[in-house]
């Protein structure tokens, strides 16, 4: 198979079909059939350095895959911690909490030591380059929005001072762990590098931001443009004596109370 | 003691503190500002744009339905779509502007879609994480009833 094809059919297909099963079970109601073409999608994406090895863009499949297991183990711990809590419903077991806590740190020990052991995700037997855009903007953005949720906890919530200062110690771990790669050498990148990727994740971060922003600026105007276009709806007439003396029936059947008293 | 209300300006410092921090110790330990980062803050620029807008109109014309799926929002959406897509291949036709390295305009683009894949799969687990952990932080209290009981 020609490989531009292959590319084409083996990757950007199945990449097209996760965002299209995403769209058609948030917007449909068929939830079934969008996560079903989700989850083949995304599975072909992954398998795509093996069905189509010639691509570049397979690199992103190589890094999936090494991501899966901490992003799964990430997931349930949270899902520990949140559940184990006081929370009205499902409630776990209180030592859920505590159990999650150990599950995601353990989560992040193991996406930190893929930078500094032989865990590094590779790809055609150098560092997989996705996972040095990865890793520092997933650093960066955690250090930026758990300052965010600690200032909105404390300025939006009511005496959340304890809740903030625990939200404040993620901030601090992943912050530890920026300026420790910034200047200890990693098992591949230099921390001359990574301080270089960090800079593009700043970049990243920012441009992403500003240009989603951007479009949903345009599509404010665009709507409040077609909005104001369409007519004002007219009048509609007083409600007349027939109407009004069905509402007086309908009030007088509902209020009272008197024969049951 | 808070008032309640959202107070943006120290959300704003906030969001960028952080970063700048780390940028700021960046430079002290001598490193100087890349060249290709402006390229790459474009290229993140236009790629979100142009995907983020291609994202509202499919949630427009899901969600039209209820008012007859309206052809002009989504002409209009299109037309601005199309704006952004001319912008990139015009910016990145000129050699050295917006060219990271690849060998042509349309792997530049591809490039470009995976990197911000990438980079927003890297912000969205990043967002799980903190949004997880501060409902975890805020669970974690036994809740305070809202009125005393009555003795």
């Amino acid at each position: 198979m020609d490989s531009t094809l292959g590319a084409a059919l083996l990757f950007w297909l199945p990449l097209l079909m996760v965002a299209l099963g995403a769209w058609i079970s948030s917007s449909m109601n068929n939830t079934t059939i969008g996560r079903s073409i989700s989850f083949i999608g995304l599975a072909m994406v992954m398998i795509s350095p093996w069905t189509i090895p010639s691509s570049d863009s397979t690199a992103v499949g190589q890094l999936l895959l090494n991501l899966l297991i901490p992003v799964i183990i990430m997931c349930w711990g949270l899902y520990g911690m949140v559940f184990g809590g006081h929370v009205p419903v499902q409630r776990l077991p209180p030592s859920s909490r505590w159990i999650g806590l150990a599950i995601c740190i353990t989560a992040i020990t193991g996406l930190a030591l893929m930078h500094w052991s032989i865990m590094t995700p590779m790809w055609r037997g150098e560092i997989n380059p996705y996972w040095i855009v990865f890793w520092p903007t997933f650093l960066l953005f955690t250090i930026s929005i758990s300052s965010v949720a600690c200032v909105s906890l404390l300025t939006l919530g009511t005496n959340r001072l304890d809740s903030a200062l625990r939200l404040a110690t993620l901030g601090l771990l992943t912050a530890g762990l920026t300026i420790s790669a910034m200047l200890i050498d990693g098992a591949i990148t230099s921390a001359e590098a990574f301080r270089e990727h960090l800079w593009m994740a700043s970049a990243d971060i920012l441009g992403i931001i500003l240009g989603a922003g951007s479009a949903i600026i345009v599509f404010t105007i665009v709507i409040w443009t077609y909005e104001n276009t369409q007519q004002h709806p007219s009048n509609t007439t007083p409600p007349s004596a027939e109407e009004y003396e069905h509402v007086a029936a309908v009030i007088a059947d509902n209020i009272g109370g008197g024969e049951d008293e | 003691m808070s008032d309640g209300k959202a107070n943006w300006s120290w959300l704003f410092i906030a969001a960028l503190l952080p970063v700048l921090l780390m940028v700021v110790f960046d430079v002290i330990l001598g490193h100087s500002f890349p060249e290709e980062t402006f390229k790459r803050f474009a290229n993140a620029l236009l790629t979100s744009y142009v995907l983020a807008g291609i994202l509202l109109t499919g949630n427009l014309f899901f969600y039209a339905g209820s008012r007859q799926r309206p052809l002009a929002p989504i002409v209009g959406m299109g037309i601005a779509i199309l704006a952004g897509i001319a912008i990139t291949v015009l910016l990145l036709s000129q050699d050295e502007l917006l060219m990271e390295a690849n060998g042509s305009v349309q792997a530049q683009i591809l490039h470009n879609i995976v990197h911000m894949l990438v980079s927003a799969g890297a912000m969205a687990l990043s967002a799980t994480l903190v949004i997880g952990s501060m409902f975890a932080a805020i669970v974690s209290k036994k809740p305070t009833p809202l009125f005393d009981e009555e003795e």
